[in-house]
């Protein structure tokens, strides 16, 4: 049982409910848990998932397809991991994301943690085991089969990977590489097409390898941990092989495999990884990329859960809205490590699309509260599920990619 | 349960609440099957809990009155349960009696605010952050804030449980705010408390009145007599002013008596006190040489105007002196992070415990009378010390020790609240059981000092109740009797609802 690598971890959660149903005025909290607050019983919260492992850990229950239909009834969002957080109320009140660096070498030299009980990491080894007994969802069998096939999770042929590159003229070797991900290759083109306009338009010398395959995020979320593993060797031996310094991506869910899963796979990466967010507000502030065109809009930002609360990267997409000429930035509330899912993650818009439809319309009017007319992300999973949601609901607001307004902006 | 029966019951409680509100299948039954880690595992009942037949979730008392008419027809438990944090088995079956689980938590509602009243009435299933919130909304406080912080522990289980509170000191504890109840009695009927109990009232919440307090019946009864559906409390406005002072004292008698004295004058809000002696090495290498080898008060205090806030401060420090206390200078360092002990602070995410306080750790709480303090300290810390070994193999937050204790000193008539954190290595099960003997004897000591009476009114009730005078364990199961014929509610709790010897 690969849960049984967790077992510690299990027995660490006290069970204190936070991760259930929390409100916090101080810490900018309002509720926790997306699917909880759908599906209103213990057993789709952390806390729940937790207690499962631990019977599944003691012999008293057995995986069953009970046992699969909750866990995989989860957005792996990391709300649960935030509310978790040792002092973490102390810590937003003393300074938040500043503290949260400099408390955890503190705590670590008196031999303590401060990492929260690692919710996802349970449930994930909960669902390996899942897929290991032929229990996972139908549609997270045809994922594998297809990234298996194709490389891809979409069932779209490998060949037509960098179709949107067509005409492009995009290098294929470069220090710098655009990893694209399957979502803007075969769905979200134009963060595809953003991403390249704003590296060009930034005298950035980069490349599109059209040998990249999946990052493994989708398969390593759902439990599918072998056919991941072959998706990020094949990876990192590719950019090993064409000497990559540097790895871009406009994906959050890739970012967060690149950054966190791929070395515990293939080791160290010789190359440094930033999401396009990060390039892009670096690039700003030396100057060399210049937003030129006003773009008169009230917009609100959601924070994609893999980027924000599991990567940290709240800042710099704000940076890049409020420098862009006549945008105008409200946030919503809740926001940054407290805001709500958009309900695509984790797999859950394939495995239980009913499910994660109820958890984004359940933002709808965070979102018109702050009045904005565009809603902007920076992962197309989000913005996909997103534009389902709002279009759904017959909403007129908008679904922007922060990479579209980027390149909009610039003229390119 | 058969599962014919169980069958039977599942559509007999859908046909009330709805199909989407029931559930059976094992994995649910298993998740409440636990409350908080160490009430479920590290107590000494652990292994006699089991989990439920059924979870229900109701959203009226009338679907209440029907769940437990039908629970009197096939004699089954019913657990009532809100954020599932207690320690005590008041949230849990007994493996033996099984029952249903009524999830209240969807029965959160705010209902009712009355400004000029001061008082609130809400639904039991709301959880502390979120009344927190909507108070806020309306500019007034609950006074107590939940249990240290623990923001989604709901507050029918603090009603049931004798909840004390952030904030005690000032606002006493949970119950002392509660003014009427709403319950569903074991027969099903459904009751109102207080000045709800006459007809011509509505919206008018007073609780000694029409006769004689019947609310306490059920406050702190861990759900014995029925099931709380509806309460109203006591709310204050917000204090304008407010700071977190610190002193520190000669020896733990000196603290005590200036803890007891500060609260009697109404000037502390919350108070943690540090008891030099009781701290393991470690911390105090730490401690002395930044203070010396004295015990800590920390302390919030607040005021609603600010000539009488300075004012306030003044007396505070000529008190503290009187007992030799010296000051800390914690208020600038405080005012300076924007942090405060009186807020919820004391939150300190669900972590904390297992990875910061040591891996697995549990934590036995005693509740003690000020003066007392000393005596019932002293024998757990001896205990303790001990039973070191059964603590080994843990990791507690400055590491090589193997225990620490520290208390909280709360609460309107000097009662204190008291930790005495004993982790243990649970991948080692002969740890476990040498630190359960342990908990088991800390516990029997608190409770031969007659001082420590709160805690273990759920199912580990026995720690308690054996202690009681016989007439008043008569006259318990005597209401018992005639409220629950057929001991549906809660069986186990307060040690009522079971046979001699169960």
């Amino acid at each position: 049982m690969r849960l049984e690598e967790c077992k510690q971890e299990a027995w660490l959660c006290n069970h204190c409910s936070m991760c259930t149903q929390t409100v916090s005025d101080e810490a900018g909290f309002y509720r926790i848990c997306p699917v909880y607050e759908q599906l209103r019983f213990e057993d789709s919260s952390a806390r729940g998932h937790n207690t499962i492992a631990f019977y599944l850990l003691n012999g008293t229950l057995k995986y069953s397809g009970e046992v699969a239909e909750c866990i995989y009834n989860c957005t792996t969002c990391a709300a649960c991991e935030e509310i978790c957080k040792p002092f973490g109320n102390l810590v937003a009140q003393m300074g938040g994301t500043a503290l949260k660096t400099i408390v955890p070498p503190i705590m670590n030299a008196f031999g303590a943690s401060f990492d929260p009980v690692l919710s996802v990491e349970i449930l994930e080894a909960m669902r390996a085991d899942c897929v290991d007994l032929g229990l996972q969802p139908e549609a997270i069998k045809k994922i594998a089969a297809s990234a298996e096939e194709n490389h891809n999770p979409y069932g779209e042929p490998h060949a037509d990977r960098v179709r949107w590159a067509e005409g492009l003229d995009i290098s294929q070797t470069a220090d710098t590489v655009l990893f694209v991900g399957c979502n803007a290759a075969y769905r979200k083109q134009e963060i595809a097409l953003s991403s390249a306009k704003i590296l060009k338009g930034a005298g950035i010398d980069y490349a599109v390898l059209p040998g990249e395959w999946c990052c493994g995020s989708p398969l390593l979320r759902a439990g599918n941990v072998d056919a991941a593993e072959k998706m990020i060797r094949h990876n990192v031996d590719l950019l090993k092989e064409k000497n990559v310094r540097r790895l871009v991506t406009a994906c959050a869910e890739g970012y967060m495999a690149i950054s966190r899963d791929w070395p515990k796979v293939a080791g160290d990466l010789p190359f440094k990884v930033l999401h396009i967010s990060e390039l892009v507000a670096q690039l700003i502030k030396a100057g060399k990329i210049k937003l030129k065109r006003r773009i008169d809009s009230k917009v609100t930002y959601h924070d994609p859960c893999h980027l924000g609360r599991v990567m940290g990267v709240y800042d710099e997409p704000r940076d890049i809205l409020k420098a862009i000429p006549g945008v105008e930035l409200v946030e919503m509330y809740p926001t940054q490590h407290a805001a709500w899912c958009c309900g695509a993650g984790g797999g859950l818009k394939d495995t239980n699309p009913e499910l994660a439809m109820a958890i984004g319309t359940e933002k709808i009017p965070l979102i018109k509260e702050t009045g904005a007319s565009v809603l902007v992300s920076s992962c197309p999973f989000c913005k996909t599920h997103f534009m389902n949601v709002l279009g759904k609901a017959r909403e007129t607001i908008e679904v922007k990619d922060i990479t579209e307004l980027v390149a909009e902006s610039m003229g390119v | 349960m058969k599962e014919a029966e169980r069958k039977k019951l599942a559509r007999d409680l859908e046909a009330i609440v709805g199909e989407k509100f029931v559930r059976a299948e094992d994995v649910i039954r298993w998740t409440y099957a636990i409350e908080d880690f160490a009430g479920t595992f590290f107590h000494p009942l652990s292994d006699k809990y089991g989990p439920p037949d059924l979870v229900v979730k109701p959203h009226s008392a009338e679907e209440v009155s029907k769940i437990v008419k039908l629970a009197n027809g096939h004699k089954v438990p019913l657990i009532a349960r809100g954020g599932g944090g207690d320690m005590t088995g008041a949230a849990t079956p007994l493996k033996k009696t099984g029952g249903v689980i009524l999830d209240m938590t969807d029965m959160n509602r705010v209902l009712d605010f009355q400004e000029g009243l001061n008082a609130v009435r809400v639904q039991p299933g709301i959880r502390w952050g979120e009344l927190h919130h909507e108070l806020a909304k309306k500019g007034v406080t609950s006074g107590v804030r939940g249990p240290h912080g623990f923001l989604g522990a709901a507050l029918g289980g603090g009603i049931s449980g004798n909840c004390f509170s952030i904030n005690s000191p000032k606002y006493g504890w949970l119950n002392e705010n509660i003014l009427n109840l709403q319950v569903v009695l074991p027969n099903g009927d459904i009751i109102e408390t207080g000045s709800l109990a006459n007809t011509r009232v509505k919206d008018w919440y007073y609780r000694y009145c029409n006769g004689p307090d019947l609310v306490g019946i059920f406050l702190g009864a861990a759900g014995a007599f029925g099931v709380i559906t509806e309460f109203t409390m006591r709310t204050y406005p917000i204090p304008e002013f407010s700071d977190t002072l610190a002193y520190t004292f000669p020896d733990i008698d000196s603290e005590l008596k200036f803890a007891f004295k500060l609260e009697w004058h109404g000037y502390v809000t919350d108070l943690w006190g540090i008891a030099y002696y009781t701290l393991p090495d470690s911390i105090k290498k730490i401690i002395a040489p930044l203070v010396g080898e004295r015990d800590i008060a920390i302390f919030a205090t607040e005021a609603y105007d600010r000539d009488i806030f300075k004012a306030q401060k003044k007396a505070i420090d000529k008190m503290a002196k009187e007992f030799g206390g010296i000051a800390l200078p914690v208020a600038g360092l405080t005012r300076a992070l924007g942090i405060s002990i009186k807020n919820e602070t004391e939150w300190m995410g669900g972590g904390t415990f297992g990875k910061v306080m040591g891996p697995n750790g549990s934590d036995t709480c005693s509740i003690a009378h000020l003066p007392q303090w000393q005596k019932v300290v002293g024998k757990a810390l001896e205990i303790m010390k001990k039973n070191e070994d059964a603590l080994s193999g843990s990791v507690p937050l400055i590491g090589a020790e193997h225990f620490f204790l520290f208390a909280q000193i709360l609460g309107r008539g000097g009662i204190s609240n008291t930790f005495a954190m004993t982790p243990a290595n649970f991948m080692d099960p002969e740890k476990v059981k040498q630190a359960q003997d342990m908990y088991n004897e800390i516990v029997e000591s608190y409770m031969d000092t007659g001082y420590a009476a709160l805690y273990r009114i759920g199912k580990e009730s026995q720690f308690l109740t054996k202690r009681f005078k016989p007439e008043y364990i008569a006259f318990m199961k005597a209401i018992k009797k005639t409220l629950d014929p057929n001991n549906i509610m809660n069986p186990g709790v307060l040690g009522l609802g079971l046979e001699e010897g169960e």
